[in-house]
């Protein structure tokens, strides 16, 4: 464990040096311009705005500081022939990996948590005080970190058997997929029979074969609380599960797949 | 390197997970004839086994709209973004891009913006509430009168609004009292979605108050016990204006109860409570005397004969001037506290004046969708209002500056001219003491109408209201042609 721990301190001490949290100074910046532009609004909808627009760019910003760093952490060690020092020495493949991993999810986690600050602050300032408003989009933010960790978790096993290249575009295709999630599970019913069965059943597999990003969009009753939401917290822990479970899995394939590697 | 048995042991441990997260994510193994996202169950209380996919529906933003139209019209960059999680997101930059062709005036951009902006996400009510305020009042000629095209698109919107967000009383509330009530001042269709509203706060509240309450719902309740001042209050004046005095004394009554909880509960500003509390007794208290000195009155006073004319002038093409006569009788030192009171002609009453196509009726539209934006330019319907000074009223009409609205392609058309007792922005309450709610103080020679159904967009009559109209029929080219011309009965049939 510990050995995987020093990996993922040095990726995570690597990743600062490359001052990836300025992708955070600049979000930090938009969410406080943003506070500011909107005030021509009425009070609820300036929330509404500044809400849906704050969760979407921490979203955003998270999905592209995600996929470009794990596309990245395996591909660059073999690049930079430092693997091989790393391997040389009484390292594990899976200690490598899980340590990149895992190192690549702290730097996730720091620059969501930053953007979260922000966002948490730019309604406090709004709010005047913390209410119930605030603690639900606290909860959004915790659901686009597990989001971004499925996503980072695909690139992750695809960096093992992929050039960073493909894997950047494989890696958002299947985000755009698995975003589409009431779609592909539209298409995968058929309660009245009418559909073509093998087209049904093909959609069916998709539905279950892609990671389903969309589970983890919850801002709408964020956005809007007068929605009303049952089991609520049921669902977070789904989801939770269900991001944990699928990175298990990614990571499982990509320790399999790094071992037949030839490195 | 790993060994055989490892890697088994891996590839077991994969392939069970996998299992867990479909199982998770779908349950479909669990249901005997598939899940239908077309009839989602309704989650209702704490359980496991619901499916991932089974509760996302809660999430997700419900449309009841045209949405396929709208989706065909999106812009690439923000139809990839709403698919792909961040529909919330466009449509609030949609919204702020809306805010800026009002800020521009530029009107006729706002209601496409609003159909997909909804669609995106139904849930913004205030993009449903201020989508209607424009098309009922902000699409104007050059004379500040709105085009009454839109009345049945503002209506769809509202309602479409209402269908998506069921808990949610403002919206009834925005249809009942700015569309019905103020615009088109149909009482009854006001009464029908303020009674909506109502019912949905008494459900919110209720829903509040029992054990165990989420928070979502205590918040629905703080923001239900807002709308008492609008809906509530609103629904009081509905049922003056239909003359059912007893059900207004009795929502007053309501309306007052509803504050008292409202300041007991601690919810919204005590100030704007107790202010509208204050309100709510104050006109409790008047309507009460009031009943009590008009009951008096009819009994032995008889009515006021109006002596209403009317007549337009044609002062060129498509420029009227619309006048006549209306015997307006008050007071203007009403006492409620006793009674007394001096009758006599007062100013301050107006006349209704529509011009529209003969046989136009209003009809509703199912859906509001982008095709439907596109107005019958073959329509052309005008209405106005005429204060009346010294028993006469007078207003010019110039319908020659606003083609586009008023196309006058049809071959006749109607000028109503009618004034309502029952509506207390025609005949306010000082005029009203003497004619009564529902103008039992009035008679007229020629033109008294006891069919309860007034003109214009309103489409329940109300039983019992007498009030006074005049109709003629004219045809194009009365309308049309040149030269000063006075039209005071029908042209043609």
């Amino acid at each position: 464990m510990s050995t995987i721990w020093m990996i993922a301190s040095g990726t995570f001490g690597e990743a600062m040096r490359r001052k990836i949290l300025n992708v955070f100074l600049f979000v930090g910046i938009a969410l406080m311009f943003m506070g500011f532009a909107f005030s021509s609004f009425q009070p609820r909808e300036e929330m509404v705005v500044i809400k849906s627009l704050g969760l979407g760019v921490i979203a955003l910003a998270g999905v592209f500081i995600s996929v470009i760093l794990f596309i990245n952490l395996i591909p660059q060690e073999i690049e930079r022939r430092t693997i091989y020092t790393i391997l040389s020495k009484p390292v594990q493949r899976y200690e490598f990996l899980c340590g990149k991993f895992l190192g690549g999810l702290m730097t996730v986690f720091s620059n969501i948590l930053l953007m979260g600050v922000s966002f948490i602050i730019l309604l406090l300032i709004k709010e005047h005080h913390w209410d119930a408003d605030i603690t639900e989009a606290l909860k959004g933010v915790l659901m686009i970190f597990f989001q971004i960790m499925l996503l980072g978790g695909i690139s992750m096993c695809f960096s093992v058997i992929l050039s960073p290249f493909v894997n950047f575009f494989l890696s958002f295709a299947i985000y755009l997929l698995g975003s589409m999630s009431s779609v592909t599970e539209s298409l995968a019913a058929n309660p009245d029979g009418k559909k073509n069965p093998i087209v049904v059943k093909i959609f069916e597999v998709i539905h279950v074969l892609i990671p389903n990003f969309g589970n983890f969009n919850i801002q709408n009753p964020i956005i809007h609380p007068d929605v009303v939401i049952h089991n609520e917290t049921i669902y977070l822990i789904q989801n939770v599960l269900y991001a944990l479970l699928w990175t298990a899995i990614l990571m499982t394939i990509a320790v399999l797949a790094f071992d037949r590697r030839e490195v | 390197m790993l060994t055989s048995q490892a890697k088994t042991g891996m590839g077991v441990f994969i392939a069970l997970l996998f299992i867990v997260q479909a199982v998770l994510q779908s349950g479909w193994y669990f249901h005997d004839n598939g899940y239908n996202p077309a009839k989602p169950p309704v989650i209702a209380d704490n359980r496991w086994t619901y499916s991932i996919d089974e509760q996302r529906h809660q999430y997700e933003p419900a449309n009841q709209g045209d949405s396929d139209n709208a989706a065909k019209h999106l812009p690439i960059e923000f139809a990839l973004g709403a698919v792909v999680g961040f529909r919330e997101a466009v449509a609030g930059l949609l919204w702020v891009r809306t805010d800026e062709f009002f800020h521009n005036g530029d009107y006729e951009a706002i209601t496409p913006m609003v159909r997909i902006i909804t669609w995106l996400d139904p849930h913004q009510i205030d993009v449903y509430e201020t989508g209607a305020w424009h098309m009922d009042y902000n699409f104007t000629d050059d004379g500040q009168r709105s085009d009454r095209r839109y009345v049945p698109l503002s209506i769809a919107l509202l309602t479409e609004g209402i269908k998506n967000n069921p808990n949610i009383p403002a919206l009834d509330s925005d249809l009942a009292f700015t569309h019905y009530y103020r615009k088109v001042e149909d009482y009854q269709g006001a009464k029908q979605w303020f009674l909506d509203g109502q019912a949905k706060i008494n459900k919110v509240f209720a829903d509040a108050d029992k054990p165990g309450a989420l928070p979502s719902e205590q918040r629905a309740a703080v923001d239900a016990g807002a709308d008492i001042t609008t809906l509530s209050h609103g629904l009081a004046h509905a049922y003056e204006g239909i003359g059912d005095i007893p059900a207004a004394m009795k929502q007053w009554k309501y309306c007052i109860d509803m504050h008292q909880r409202n300041i007991t509960k601690g919810a919204n500003s005590s100030w704007g409570e107790k202010s509208s509390l204050d309100i709510s007794k104050k006109q409790l208290g008047e309507m009460e005397q009031r009943l009590k000195w008009r009951t008096q009155l009819f009994k032995t006073t008889p009515p006021v004969d109006l002596g209403f004319e009317a007549e337009i002038v044609r002062t060129g093409p498509r420029v009227f001037v619309a006048q006549g006569f209306l015997n307006v009788i008050g007071s203007k030192d009403f006492k409620l506290e006793d009674g007394s009171h001096t009758w006599e002609p007062v100013d301050g009453a107006r006349v209704e004046i529509r011009l529209e196509d003969v046989g136009y009726k209003m009809k509703l539209i199912p859906d509001f969708s982008l095709n439907s934006l596109s107005l019958n330019p073959n329509v052309t319907i005008m209405q106005e209002a005429a204060s009346v000074r010294g028993g006469k009223w007078s207003k010019t009409i110039e319908m020659n500056k606003d083609p586009g609205m008023y196309s006058f392609t049809a071959p006749k058309y109607t000028i109503t001219f009618w004034f309502n007792p029952s509506n207390t922005n025609d005949c306010p309450p000082n005029v009203q003491d003497r004619f009564g709610w529902l103008g039992e103080g009035i008679t007229d020679q020629h033109y008294l109408d006891t069919s309860g159904q007034l003109p214009g967009d309103i489409l329940s009559p109300i039983p019992g209201l007498r009030y006074v109209k005049k109709t003629i029929t004219l045809t194009r080219e009365d309308l049309l042609g040149t030269g000063r011309k006075v039209f005071k009965t029908s042209t043609t049939n």
